[in-house]
């Protein structure tokens, strides 16, 4: 492929990356219209092309909405007037405008909004609208508000079927068909992969970290491979990305094999859902550091911006970071010298400046960056113990599932029987005064009412509460479900992503390393990362 | 290379590899312009546009499109172009109910009111948009509608107010 072409490929995908930027910085009186699980849900439905079910959703949805309209047929106001896209909004927006809607078309139920046509039914779940919501915002960006206006028309008739429903999604499908491979060309993965495997002699289990590098230092200089290869970051998730690939299809051969999956598979054509399955059971490790960033769980800042990007690689790695535990090392370490590379080479600076970038390094050795690890585990038992203690402040029965994480084993049973499991009816008035929950705590932390291990751990998560100053820790939990919820599951996540930590942080104490220790090891990378830069960037450090 | 597990993997892979590459954007990756900016825009009279907006809307013709669509379906009153005789700058334009009038400020010449009455109608608008032919649209915030006119002071040398001046320009009131 050309020079021309490999541009004009790259324009063209790059108006999709554009328009998934648009979607996630998307705000609704400063706060983000979509969270960040919707936006990876959406990219979801793009790359695996399961659009077509969500399509029918949302022209369903279109109905729904001109019918809740004042204006009939209005469907804008529903997507762009309801607030941020949480099925509670838009649950709370179709109960206050049910009254408009003809009962015989549209109900409002607590789950759902059930919509009748003369030619049969569909339900609308609440819980799916976000996504419906972004969907349409992104139809929007890639094909422009006349041409979709035309496509859902037929739906703000007052007589339209659901037939007429089932045309215009596909009609929308195959208009989004035909943007996509436009957009969205596979010859540039494909190349990747292809490339890749092609150096690993089609063999992606000797994939290890001195293949990696010895990679990068030979296709980030080549004219044609260096436009796929250039940062050392990308290569080494490209790389993640083919050892995930090839074992996810191993393991779906093996399911072909044992019939668990069915038969009518062709070579390369996946059943797009059973793809859409894959790409999840991939991205297990990040899911829980992007859950993080969306409600309820945004309520509490566990991690700040700084320190989810220290985690980025090392969870969008999973399990292998075991198994390539110097690439993830490298990529946190040296990919900020590069990125600052890049940019200063954006807005042409001079070759003297780029020298002073290499020479510069980067801005923590490997010892450090371990150090940054070990922090980040530090701080997140330290979430968890602060967790506890606004879990207990409300008498919310979760606290024990923390107690268990940071003290398997203890005897809990004195805390049970004093945290209150049944949910405040919501016609009840509570009275959680001060001197109540006083007392409460005070209770908690008595080691003749809940046992000495229990008094302890309870003093530590209230020293912990009472040493975190970022947002959530200092509101008041009691009378708010959301951070009840926020801190219960938020634990949870940080649980797992502190198990990812933890045990890359014992792959790291275990690897033997050629030069004896991290110094040396750091100072031979940094020789090859240096030399490696000049020949990139043409510096002559 | 063919075979049935390496095709799949290469399936595999490149979605996880467009995935990674759709959610890649950093501060400085480009945005589009949204349908939701466009819609406060069209809508919020509070809502002040980005500068990516303001450049689409001077520039690129499908957004200029789909801003044109979306007042089309909520205007208030729309004043279509002049009639084919009118020669010359417009000061008067009436249609929908409503009456636009350029006037002169008597204390300072470089200043122009542009005064908007409701004819017949109880509505209040509170956005005034301009199409000039075949070119960009602006918007004009009408703060105070009290008791059926507004008025809104302008410099003579303001691109609204050269848009509003032209017979082939197009008002919708919102």
């Amino acid at each position: 492929m050309g020079s021309e072409e490999l541009l004009l490929e790259a324009g063209k995908s790059s108006e999709l990356t554009a328009i998934f930027h648009t979607l996630a910085e998307t705000d609704v009186e400063g706060e983000a219209k979509f969270s960040p699980m919707v936006c990876r849900e959406i990219g979801k439905l793009i790359v695996c092309r399961t659009y077509a079910t969500p399509l029918l959703e949302l022209c369903h949805l279109v109905v729904a909405a001109g019918e809740l309209s004042l204006q009939k047929g209005r469907y804008e106001f529903f997507f762009w007037d309801s607030g941020v896209a949480k099925s509670s909004s838009f649950f709370a927006y179709c109960q206050q405008l049910e009254f408009y809607a003809n009962p015989h078309r549209l109900k409002v139920n607590s789950q759902t909004i059930d919509l009748t046509y003369k030619d049969g039914e569909f339900a609308i779940q609440y819980s799916r609208m976000p996504v419906l919501s972004a969907l349409l915002e992104f139809m929007l960006s890639a094909l422009g508000y006349c041409d979709m206006d035309d496509a859902l028309k037929p739906l703000s008739k007052h007589d339209a079927t659901k037939q007429d429903v089932s045309e215009a999604a596909n009609s929308l499908s195959r208009k989004l068909y035909g943007y996509l491979k436009e957009h969205l060309p596979t010859a540039q993965s494909q190349r990747k992969f292809r490339k890749i495997l092609s150096y690993c002699d089609n063999d992606a289990d000797v994939i290890d970290d001195a293949l990696i590098l010895n990679f990068w230092q030979t296709a980030s200089i080549d004219d044609e491979k260096g436009v796929d290869f250039k940062t050392f970051d990308s290569v080494v998730l490209t790389f993640i990305r083919v050892i995930q690939a090839v074992k996810s299809a191993r393991d779906l051969s093996a399911l072909r094999h044992a019939g668990s999956i069915g038969g009518d598979h062709e070579a390369g054509e996946i059943n797009p859902d059973l793809l859409s399955e894959t790409l999840e059971s991939v991205e297990e490790t990040i899911t829980p550091l992007v859950q993080l960033n969306q409600s309820p769980f945004d309520q509490v800042k566990f991690l700040n911006k700084q320190e989810q990007t220290n985690l980025t690689m090392l969870l969008n790695a999973g399990e292998l970071a075991l198994r390539l535990p110097l690439s993830v090392l490298r990529s946190d370490v040296f990919s900020p010298p590069q990125a600052r590379l890049t940019q200063a080479l954006r807005r042409k600076a001079k070759n003297s400046e780029l020298n002073e970038i290499i020479k510069e390094g980067p801005k923590e050795t490997y010892q450090e960056r371990q150090i940054i690890y070990q922090k980040l585990c530090r701080h997140i038992e330290h979430s968890l113990y602060a967790s506890l203690h606004a879990l207990a402040t409300a008498r919310s029965k979760e606290a024990i599932s923390i107690i268990l994480k940071l003290a398997p084993g203890i005897d809990f049973s004195g805390l049970h029987n004093m945290l209150n499991s049944e949910k405040r009816p919501t016609n009840v008035i509570s009275l959680p005064s001060k001197s109540i929950t006083d007392h409460f705590m005070d209770l908690l932390h008595d080691p003749d009412q809940v046992g000495e291990d229990v008094a302890k751990v309870m003093s530590q998560a209230e020293t912990a509460y009472k040493g975190l100053a970022r947002k959530g820790f200092k509101e008041d939990v009691r009378s708010n479900d959301d951070l009840v919820e926020a801190f219960s599951k938020g634990a949870d996540l940080l649980g797992l992503i502190s198990q990812d930590i933890d045990a890359y942080l014992e792959r790291l104490d275990n690897l033997p390393l050629a030069g004896g220790g991290w110094h040396a090891q750091y100072s031979y990378d940094r020789s090859v990362f240096d030399a490696q830069f000049s020949k990139i960037y043409g510096g002559n450090a | 290379m063919s075979s049935p597990s390496t095709k799949d993997a290469e399936t595999i892979f490149q979605a996880l590899d467009q995935l990674d590459h759709l959610l890649s954007a950093t501060d400085e990756t480009p945005q589009k312009v949204g349908f939701n900016e466009l819609f406060s825009y069209a809508h919020n009279p509070k809502h002040v546009p980005s500068p990516a907006l303001n450049n689409a809307l001077m520039n690129d013709l499908s957004v200029r499109r789909d801003l044109k669509r979306l007042l089309s379906k909520q205007a208030l009153a729309h004043l279509p172009r002049a009639a084919a005789a009118s020669t010359g700058d417009i000061v008067e334009r009436e249609a929908d109910g409503f009456r636009l009038t350029l006037k002169v400020s008597k204390a300072d010449e470089t200043q122009i009111y542009l005064l908007i009455e409701a004819i017949d109608r109880s509505e209040s608008p509170s956005l005034v948009f301009v199409q000039e032919e075949d070119g960009p649209i602006y918007r004009l915030v009408i703060d105070d509608f009290y008791d059926g006119e507004a008025q809104i002071l302008l410099q003579s040398d303001n691109e609204v107010l050269k848009a509003l001046r032209k017979a082939k320009s197009e008002v919708i009131l919102r």
